[in-house]
């Protein structure tokens, strides 16, 4: 609510709670820039609580390192703007057909379509798909399994259901057809569900990471989560020679790769912000 | 006759919304409904030279190892028990966070306080748990120093089964309230302000027009959310949990995910581990059903 | 020194070879290729038989290959180089990354360059540093894609040999080793148990270990305690447990570390869970510390249903009730507290981490001095050995998807098994990594020794693409030579012909194997559950025969049967 509204007496706990919130959360998250920054020593006697203890960059410099680090960052923003492009595309579609009261499979074609967040064949069956499909090892082996969520999907047409019906009937007695509804009637309105399809779908390609894993051996097509994991030894070194260089580095890296996978998605947030703050529906439905 | 007569006419009236549906129909087809036949592995003993198809089937032997396992019983209690506490909490903290959000009037702590609740979301559980172990060390992790002034003594909470789900939900809030609480936060955006304007010349107050007004306009987004989140509150995977648990803590916390885990790296148990998955599959469509239908009666929002 | 006389003879060879230009001529790749080979060639594609030149039928002898090499080429064991012309070939191997930060196989290293330098062989690495199981279980179980050499799931058993043999994904490799693979062949005759192990139930060969024979001779995992700290308090190293005991107290009770605070020690940790304290075992009466163990008789035991086992339960109990054992069961913090100077003894961790953990600790209190333990007794006249660490590590195939299994035979042989091979494994590249001092000593170059980026001399190696994860067979000597004039390399002397050899883990038959998955996870889960509830106290030992019982209807006498006959097998084979 962007009015401006009089400071009473029952905003103070709301106040103190927020506040309260905001420093629980940006706890761990400053936490961890402060871990990726600091003398690696200092990570591992984990005597940082809040601001980084000494200075080094070393982790960054091991990510940075080589090429594969900007060519892996490229993959994942094309993955991210054409995958989200398309999901939020064929999941607003989808949804706009089956939230149509009258749409005669309505009923069925939800069903099935929700039982897929429930039931699934598997990881076996869908790779041997991908196989067979000759996506593997190409840029849409990561996009085509996963284009819809049904989760998405449910509430993107439960949104679609909550607006207002007369509108399209005006349309419709215009002699307009059920396009012209969703694209000058439905899809104006719905800047608020859209944005949460952005954020959604763009966060989910951004963190992809089995997908990648299991469709992508090329490495000039895989994303850079799968670099960032790679930088990591996750496997546990039982034979000779883990020196404390390498454990450092271990330990160090964990903080620094989130800061990397992270940093450019939380940009995009603000941006999507800015349509839940005012009532997107007021002004267009009048 | 009158079936194909009406399946015509329907065709021909719903055309245009028949193709605009048809390239999700197909998605779901290909890459949902293609792979099903992997179900068939929970009742065959999987071959890989011979395939899905060619494998020969083990009737209900791999359902019968499970619950024939000494430990099925506390696994069950476990995995509900784990699945209950967290939808319990992990449900209504974002709707409160949302509403919370809606009664700030001043924007810019508005815009700070979202922004940092949806942060944790990015944090792997490795960091976290990381984190968390080190707050509640037994010696000299911050919160341990904190509950010593108030007396209580210094313990390894990791240690303690009754500790487990408190520390695994709590964690869990913290990590993903914010971002769950982002589809709540656009559904009060999408609320008519006249509303709110007129509800205040009636000299309605913050509560009653958060009772009567807020929580009203939101509560279809809350009944399919819930109903949602029902169907799918058994699944619950390894990867967070193998990482809080220990030997002392298996009695609260071992689960059937951690227990596929630890099955599987003795042995490449596939058609074991899509058995289980199948039977915690078809609990979570009964739940979902269960409360689709529920919330169909009460309510009349309803998935389908 | 005959390496030497060979490397002269190389280094005049390859003279000449670059003076020629040995790389395209024809003639030169030709003269590698012998004869001998060429019927083998037949099976292969009909695209390379048309490619392999049959009129050099020059049969020189290893000592002078025209392999294109950098540095020193070693014996060649009979094996052939090149083992194809420069990419004639290409094989894909899947398996673990390297374990070395901010380097992949994928990438390429300068070892794995001088590999196909010298073999001719193209290999395209698919390797994976997370989740490499679900990758490769994915890959075998759907059959699609399938690598042409493999590192087998499930990694932390073997049953993967079995379950990949027994349907058709793993080839078997016993004529290919015999009629291409002759360091493979010597490398059997020297341990019989690396083949013993190796070898299914059926007799034949599917998969190769990795082998830890060698390095394991050396390194031993044990505990290794803060000699400083004893040194403050003025007490002897503890030889037999009540010393322990009298030592954990102490670290305990008094300010050990010296800070001033009496408290902040933590007397013994553990590094990979609680239940590693069975190592303390030999201060019970056992021989050795293995759960799994064979007595004079023949008779396989698992320690952990005997009542002795009781006795060591008992000692723990109290041990951890009176705060001389760290809470952090699963080691989690282990690394932080050594670094904040808290950690008087560490239990589980093999001898050169010892070094690792003294830079660590170094940070706070320059005076640290971690030293390996000398085996606990039950008195002062127990004579209780170190079990050695386990032989072999995950398990290495071929697929039937390779096409060319020959090679792919010939390549495994010489990174595997052939001392030119090892060089390259253990030392890097002359020249790169490694040089000859005048007395004919290796001498590491300033890249391992001095690295800014990579500090131990191990992760240098590692960067550079040695010590890898592919076909492990890790060299004792090259261990010791990177911890030369090191405490680690005191220690290790110290076990070196002191060890006891572990119980062989051999691969088991169909049935076996059924039987071990079905019992073994819910069994094991039981054992480790009890362990913790014993130490710590949640359970009393006075339920320690009805734990017994429990553990037998779980199935524990089956598990006994089992490795009694694999036993049985591994006598047979090794011949005792």
């Amino acid at each position: 609510m962007g009015r401006k509204e009089r400071f009473v007496l029952s905003d103070i706990p709301i106040y103190i709670i927020t506040v309260f919130i905001i420093i629980i959360t940006l706890y761990p998250v400053i936490y961890v820039v402060s871990m990726s920054f600091s003398d690696p020593v200092h990570v591992l006697a984990r005597d940082i609580y809040f601001l980084p203890k000494g200075f080094s960059l070393k982790a960054y410099q091991m990510i940075f390192k080589n090429d594969t680090v900007l060519r892996s960052f490229g993959n994942t923003i094309w993955y991210t703007i054409v995958g989200a492009s398309v999901s939020v595309l064929l999941t607003a579609t989808t949804a706009f057909s089956l939230s149509r009261k009258k749409f005669f499979l309505r009923k069925q074609l939800s069903f099935l379509m929700t039982l897929t967040m429930f039931v699934s064949g598997g990881l076996i069956p869908l790779y041997i798909l991908v196989q067979k499909m000759h996506l593997y090892n190409t840029r849409w082996s990561i996009i085509l399994p996963y284009i819809i969520s049904a989760y998405n999907l449910i509430i993107t047409r439960s949104f679609f259901e909550s607006l207002p019906e007369e509108m399209a009937e005006a349309v419709k007695i215009d002699g307009g057809s059920e396009w012209t509804v969703m694209i000058k009637i439905f899809f104006p309105l719905s800047k608020p569900i859209i944005s949460v399809l952005i954020l959604f779908y763009g966060v989910g390609y951004w963190n992809s990471y089995f997908a990648p894993l299991i469709f992508l051996s090329n490495e000039k097509l895989q994303p850079i989560q799968l670099y960032l994991r790679s930088i990591l030894i996750t496997s546990e070194v039982r034979v000779a020679g883990m020196g404390m260089d390498a454990i450092l580095m271990n330990e160090q890296m964990k903080y620094a790769v989130i800061v990397v996978a992270c940093f450019p998605i939380m940009i995009l947030y603000p941006f999507i912000q800015k349509y839940f703050e005012k009532g997107v529906l007021i002004g267009a439905v009048k | 006759m009158r079936a194909i007569w009406d399946l015509k006419k329907n065709i021909r009236r719903d055309w245009m919304l028949l193709l605009i549906v048809l390239p999700g129909v197909v998605y779901f087809a290909v890459f949902c409904y293609g792979p099903m036949y992997g179900i068939l592995m929970a009742f065959k003993d999987y071959n890989v030279s011979k395939g899905i198809w060619g494998s020969p089937w083990a009737g209900l032997k791999h359902f019968k190892e499970l619950v024939n396992s000494v430990y099925f019983g506390r696994l069950v209690k476990n995995t509900f028990l784990l699945s209950i506490e967290q939808l319990f909490w992990s449900f209504p903290i974002p709707i409160a966070f949302a509403l919370l959000l809606n009664e700030l009037k001043h924007n810019k702590l508005k815009r700070v306080a979202q922004t940092a609740a949806y942060l944790p979301h990015f944090i792997s559980a490795v960091v976290v748990v990381g984190i968390l172990k080190d707050l509640l060390s037994s010696d000299g992790g911050v919160l341990t120093r904190l509950l010593q002034t108030f007396g209580v003594q210094p313990k390894n909470y990791f240690n303690l089964p009754e500790a487990f789900r408190t520390l695994y939900v709590g964690s869990g809030v913290w990590q993903e309230f914010g971002w769950n609480s982002i589809i709540y936060v656009a559904a009060i955006s999408s609320i008519d302000q006249e509303m709110y304007e007129s509800a205040s010349l009636d000299g309605a107050g913050r509560w009653k027009k958060l009772v009567y007004i807020t929580l009203p306009s939101i509560a279809p987004t809350i009944i399919l959310l819930l109903v949602m989140n029902m169907g799918n509150m058994l699944n619950i995977g390894y990867e967070k949990v193998i990482l809080m648990y220990n030997p002392a803590t298996y009695s609260t916390a071992d689960i059937f995910s951690t227990y596929v885990y630890r099955k599987g790296l003795l042995s490449a148990q596939y058609s074991f581990a899509s058995a289980v998955g199948l039977a915690n599959s078809i609990i979570n469509v009964l739940i979902l059903l269960g409360a689709n239908f529920v919330a169909r009666k009460a309510t009349d929002t309803s998935i389908f | 020194m005959q390496k030497k006389i060979i490397a002269a003879l190389l280094s005049a060879a390859m003279l000449i070879s670059v003076l020629t230009g040995c790389q395209n001529s024809g003639k030169q790749e030709g003269e590698s290729s012998q004869t001998s080979e060429n019927k083998e060639t037949e099976e292969t594609n009909e695209e390379k038989k048309s490619e392999v030149p049959s009129e050099e039928t020059d049969t020189a002898d290893a000592d002078a290959p025209s392999i294109d090499a950098t540095g020193t080429v070693y014996d060649l064991g009979g094996l052939k180089l090149p083992i194809c012309e420069p990419g004639e070939v290409e094989l894909t191997y899947m398996g673990n990354d390297t374990w070395c930060a901010g380097v992949s196989y994928n990438d390429g290293t300068a070892v794995q360059q001088e590999i196909e330098k010298r073999t001719g062989v193209h290999v395209n690495w698919d390797t994976y540093s997370s989740d490499v199981e679900t990758v490769l279980q994915t890959r075998l179980a759907s059959m699609e894609g399938l690598p042409d050499m493999v590192e087998l799931p499930p990694f932390d058993s073997n049953v993967g040999v079995d379950t990949y043999s027994g349907n058709g994904v793993l080839i078997p490799l016993n004529d290919l080793i015999e009629q291409h693979a002759p360091n493979i062949q010597k490398l059997f005759e020297k341990y019989p148990a690396l083949k013993a192990m190796c070898t299914s139930a059926d007799g034949n060969i599917y998969a190769l270990a990795g082998w830890w024979g060698d390095i394991n001779d050396y390194v031993p995992d044990y505990l290794y305690i803060r000699q400083d700290w004893l040194d403050n308090l003025g007490i002897e190293m503890p030889r037999t447990i009540d010393e322990l005991y009298d030592v954990l107290v102490a670290f305990k009770e008094q300010d050990a570390n010296g800070n001033g605070d009496p408290n902040d020690e933590i007397p013994l940790a553990t590094k990979n869970g609680i239940w590693q304290l069975y190592y303390l075992m030999t201060g019970f009466g056992y021989d050795t510390n293995s759960l799994w163990y064979v007595d004079e008789a023949g008779e396989v035991h698992y320690a952990a249903v005997e009542e002795q086992y009781r006795e060591m339960l008992e000692f723990l109990n109290k041990c951890y009730s009176e705060g001389l054992i760290s809470d952090d069961l699963e080691g989690n913090l282990l690394t932080q507290n050594i670094t904040e100077d808290k950690v008087g003894i560490v239990c589980h961790d093999p001898a050169d981490n010892m070094a690792s953990s003294d830079d660590l600790a170094m940070t706070g209190n320059p005076n640290c001095d971690y030293e390996f333990m000398p085996v606990i007794q039950t008195d002062e006249n127990g004579t209780a050995q170190m079990t050695k660490r386990s032989l072999t590590w995950h398990y290495y195939g071929i697929t039937s998807a390779c096409e060319t299994p020959e090679v792919a035979i010939k390549w495994i042989d010489y990174v595997y098994a052939s001392e030119d091979g090892s060089m390259l494994y253990n030392y890097g590249i002359e020249g790169l990594t490694y040089e000859y001092d005048d007395k004919g000593e290796i001498q590491f170059t300033d890249l391992v020794t001095n690295n800014e980026t990579y500090t131990s001399a191990f992760s240098a190696l590692r960067s550079v693409g040695a010590w890898p994860t592919y076909f492990i067979n890790d060299s004792g000597e090259a261990f010791m030579k990177i911890f030369e004039g090191t405490k680690v390399e005191t220690a290790c002397k110290a076990a070196y012909n002191n060890m006891r050899d572990p119980f062989p883990e051999m691969l088991g038959t169909a049935e076996e194997s059924e039987v071990y998955t079905s019992i073994w996870p819910d069994l094991s889960t039981y054992l480790n559950e009890m362990f913790t509830a014993f130490v710590i106290g949640t359970e009393s030992l006075d339920n320690f025969y009805k734990y017994v019982e429990t553990a037998n209807s779980m199935g524990m006498q089956d598990i006994i049967e089992i490795k009694k006959a694999q036993y049985g097998r591994y006598q047979e084979i090794v011949g005792k």
